[in-house]
């Protein structure tokens, strides 16, 4: 049953965000205009020169997670993509995955590094530094340390369960969401930068049309609320250090690091009405984008403006709409003062119209990594289903890469 | 639109047996080995001896000389291997010229790797700074680095910054991926691309894998979940045993591969000679558990047929599998299994060769790096063997070309990486049969 271009459906949304577990809440929390954007509770942020950040609060993995045996070996952002692939399959209804052993359901996400287990990583490496002869350890942060290998050896073999050295590769947060959820067709883990997820909702779409599965889920999932992840992002000058996330404003120095995940079942609009499955929105069109940069250690603006609107024209083109035929255009908005200006240069050189409402989530919900293409995406659905509105989503990553997805929300 | 003909158009190899693809495909039907003593580091205390190391790589002249001393000094060593290898790809493509005929929107840019940078040096600059006095972890201690920050950190842990460069130096504005796919990561980025090229999404794409874990925690870690080879009474070159009744585990090796993937009615008409046909792809999850790959090699089965369908072709065109053959107990076992289930028991599945015998296990870049032996096999009609295959498993009994390669003639071939966490995929490529 394979779909044509015009068919591809979305059927099921499924939310995590620092505004509440859940889509309903997640929901609940935008509608009432709350900001999850807060000093950072996770750590002691107090030595880094960013201390803000937007967590999920009330995520509980014993109460969020069915299978309580398996919280062990999942970091944290595969639980937060474990329980955003559930809600969006419940929400899809029975046999979204499909018959059999679940070969029919693809699996697109782009997922987030598991480093946040600092403690256990550090403490295995402290244990490891070399004696100092003089007896007077180097104060902490000067220079460097030496590591001592014969003493890394045997802390590691310690110190360091063999699960843990799992949970750090990258496919980790995939593998636990396919083995909750029995998903076993076709697949990518895209790394988790700005575009990655909606990067990873057009592999999705594609392969849905090629015929190589019946259903696929696709977004994102990532955990940036831990001292790497902030140290990565802050020294890639990407956070704001007045601890305020502020698109599109004068004043605007930066993001802050979000955690969640976000998926979408996508299938075909025949199978959804065998199913009896409610159709939120349809998939029109999807594309992908690149701004290489030209300085030495320059990439650009998060997507740059040819990333922002290469991916649009494309997905625009996939989708046959007009520039102007955009209600809602969902913005990446990260806050910081090059992005959101080459958003905008993209948003003038394609001709969206002025007419056209604009979401953006991170001044509220902090940049959440590979979820958040899709996690913005999903949102603006969510909050549009019902209304009709033709969606224009684009996200992008300092790196160059950006992607775009047009999705119609069912009226 | 009408499914496009999609050529292997360029090469580029960065493995331990050399940079040369033709050196490199002599060596490995000759059976040599690029596994020595791990003298990467001091592994006193430690049960791990050996790995396939890169030799005689300078990452500083692999670097196009625009990216300046700034990134040089920033660049991570399985980064320099992707670059080195790209820049070899385009090369090969297109000599000295630029692929000015594609637009910049139909060239893109498929790549694969592992984790972030945790070399030495990094790790004490990057990690141990974030300790107390105590010598406790201190995430303001963290904090203060962060802030002092030499701005090399972000660089250092950036694993789409390859992309970013291989994008910049090919001119590809169009789709720029890096996943994350474990072992099968980079057979998974060849895929998408030629998929990508196949359906009419671009014109050009520079696609493969770039890995290097060759450093105490990644052997570490490997170690610790059993997957590494811990043999000590043999020589370093004859502790890679796929299939071999005593094998006990990977070899650890690194490297980068990169190709230039072309539709081939495009390639042909800019005069170009395309090396192979890429002509299926398909993937597949165990979803069994993350520790163990699924019983009798259901998922690795369910990638192959996945492909065969993909390529629109029956088992039995298919003339060779380059087999995931990592030399664990457990995958050389299921895969064999796996490869029964699609193609048939002894006498009817094609012969099947492990060529992580003599170059060890890149992990995610080791679908690209065997795809260059898949290519070259194809180009050659020679398969390459599985070295020191001396001592069969019973439980393994099909044709695996022990020790030295073999003639053959066949048109098809299909290599198989399957991941940690159960992600699996699997290429069909077939022999380019026009003038070469």
């Amino acid at each position: 049953m394979r779909p044509s271009r015009a068919d591809v459906v979305v059927t099921g949304i499924g939310l995590v965000t620092p505004l509440g577990t859940g889509r309903e809440a997640t929901l609940a929390g935008w509608r009432e205009g709350r900001s999850a954007v807060a000093p950072i509770r996770a750590f002691d942020a107090s030595g880094f020169p960013w201390t803000h950040g937007a967590e999920v609060a009330d995520f509980e993995p014993r109460r969020h997670l069915a299978d309580r045996k398996a919280i062990k070996l999942m970091s944290r952002n595969a639980r937060l993509a474990v329980h955003a692939a559930g809600d969006a399959l419940a929400q899809a209804g029975a046999g979204a995955v499909g018959a059999g052993e679940g070969e029919g359901c693809g699996l697109f996400a782009a997922c987030g590094y598991e480093v946040p287990e600092m403690d256990d990583v550090v403490g295995m490496m402290a244990g490891s530094r070399a004696e100092d002869p003089a007896g007077d350890a180097p104060a902490p942060g000067e220079g460097r340390v030496p590591l001592s290998l014969r003493r890394l050896f045997e802390s590691g073999r310690h110190r360091m369960n063999p699960i843990d050295a799992l949970k750090v590769l990258p496919n980790m947060a995939m593998a636990h969401v396919a083995i909750t959820h029995g998903i076993r067709g076709v697949n990518l883990s895209v790394g988790p930068w700005g575009g990655s997820a909606l990067a990873a909702v057009g592999e999705g779409a594609k392969a849905l049309l090629r015929g190589s599965c019946e259903a696929a889920l696709v977004g994102g999932t990532d955990a940036q609320v831990n001292p790497f992840d902030v140290s990565y992002l802050g020294t890639r000058g990407l956070l704001s250090s007045t601890g305020a996330c502020r698109p599109f404003d004068r004043g605007r120095d930066g993001t802050v690091p979000g955690e969640g995940a976000a998926f979408l079942l996508l299938e075909g609009r025949a199978r959804a009405e065998a199913r009896g499955a409610r159709a939120l929105a349809r998939l029109a069109g999807w594309g992908s984008g690149a701004a290489p940069g030209d300085g030495p250690a320059d990439f650009g603006a998060p997507g740059g403006p040819e990333g922002y609107g290469g991916a649009a024209e494309r997905a625009l083109h996939r989708a046959g709409w007009d520039p102007g035929d955009v209600d809602l255009w969902v913005a990446d908005g990260w806050g910081t003062p090059r992005g959101d200006a080459a958003e905008e240069e993209a948003a003038r050189a394609l001709g969206l119209p002025a007419s056209a409402e604009r979401l953006f989530t991170k001044h509220r919900l902090g940049h959440c990594g590979g979820a958040a293409g899709a996690l913005d995406a999903g949102l603006a659905v969510a909050l549009s289903t019902g209304r009709g509105a033709r969606i224009l989503a684009w996200a992008g990553d300092p790196s160059g890469a950006a992607a775009a997805v047009c999705l119609e929300a069912t009226p | 639109m009408t499914p496009r003909r999609v050529a292997v158009t360029g090469m580029g190899l960065i493995c331990p047996l050399g940079r040369d693809p033709e050196a490199v495909f002599r060596d490995m039907i000759a059976g040599r080995s690029g596994v020595s003593a791990l003298d990467a580091f001091d592994t006193t205390g430690f049960e791990v001896k050996v790995a396939a190391r890169v030799r005689d790589f300078d990452p500083g002249a692999a670097l196009p000389g625009e990216l300046g001393a700034f990134l040089e000094r920033g660049l991570d060593r399985k980064t320099a291997f992707g670059l080195a290898a790209a820049g070899d790809a385009l090369a090969s493509a297109f000599g000295a010229a630029a692929p000015s005929s594609v637009p910049p929107a139909r060239r893109g840019v498929h790549l694969a790797t592992g984790l972030t940078s945790t070399e030495v040096p990094e790790a004490e600059q990057d990690f141990l700074a974030h300790l107390d006095g105590r010598g406790a972890y201190d995430p303001r201690s963290a904090g203060r680095a962060a802030a002092r920050n030499d701005g090399l950190f972000a660089y250092r842990h950036m694993t789409d910054l390859c992309a970013a460069l291989v994008a910049r130096r090919a001119g590809a504005a169009g789709p720029v991926l890096t996943n994350h796919g474990a072992c099968a990561a980079a057979a998974q980025a060849i895929g998408h691309a030629f998929h990508d090229l196949r359906e009419g999404e671009i014109d050009l794409a520079v696609c493969g894998g770039f890995e290097s874990m060759i450093h105490p925690f990644g052997v570490l870690s490997f170690a610790l979940l059993g997957a590494l080879s811990t043999t000590t009474d043999r020589p370093p070159e004859a502790v890679s045993r796929p299939f071999d009744r005593t094998r006990d585990g990977f070899v650890i090796g690194e490297g980068a591969a990169m190709f230039v993937l072309e539709p081939l009615d495009l390639a042909l008409a800019r005069g170009a000679r395309p090396l192979a046909e890429i002509v299926g792809y398909g993937s597949s999850l165990d979803a069994f558990r993350v520790t163990a790959p699924a019983p009798h090699g259901a998922g690795a089965a369910r990638a192959m047929r996945s492909a065969l369908r993909d390529a629109g072709l029956p088992p039995e065109a298919v003339g060779y599998i380059n087999a995931h053959g990592t030399a664990t107990p457990l995958n050389d076992a299921h895969e064999t299994e796996a490869i029964r289930a699609v193609f048939g028991g002894p006498g009817r599945a094609p012969p099947v060769s492990s060529t992580k015998s003599m170059i060890g296990h890149a992990v995610a870049a080791a679908g690209a790096v065997e795809g260059v032996a898949v290519v070259q096999a194809l180009r050659h009609q020679v398969l390459p063997p599985t070295l020191n295959l001396r001592d069969p498993d019973p439980e393994c009994d099909l044709d695996y070309v022990p020790l030295v390669g073999r003639p053959a003639s066949f048109e098809y071939a299909v290599s198989n990486s399957f991941g940690f966490g159960g992600q699996n995929a699997s290429l069909v490529f077939r022999r380019w049969e026009g003038p070469a």
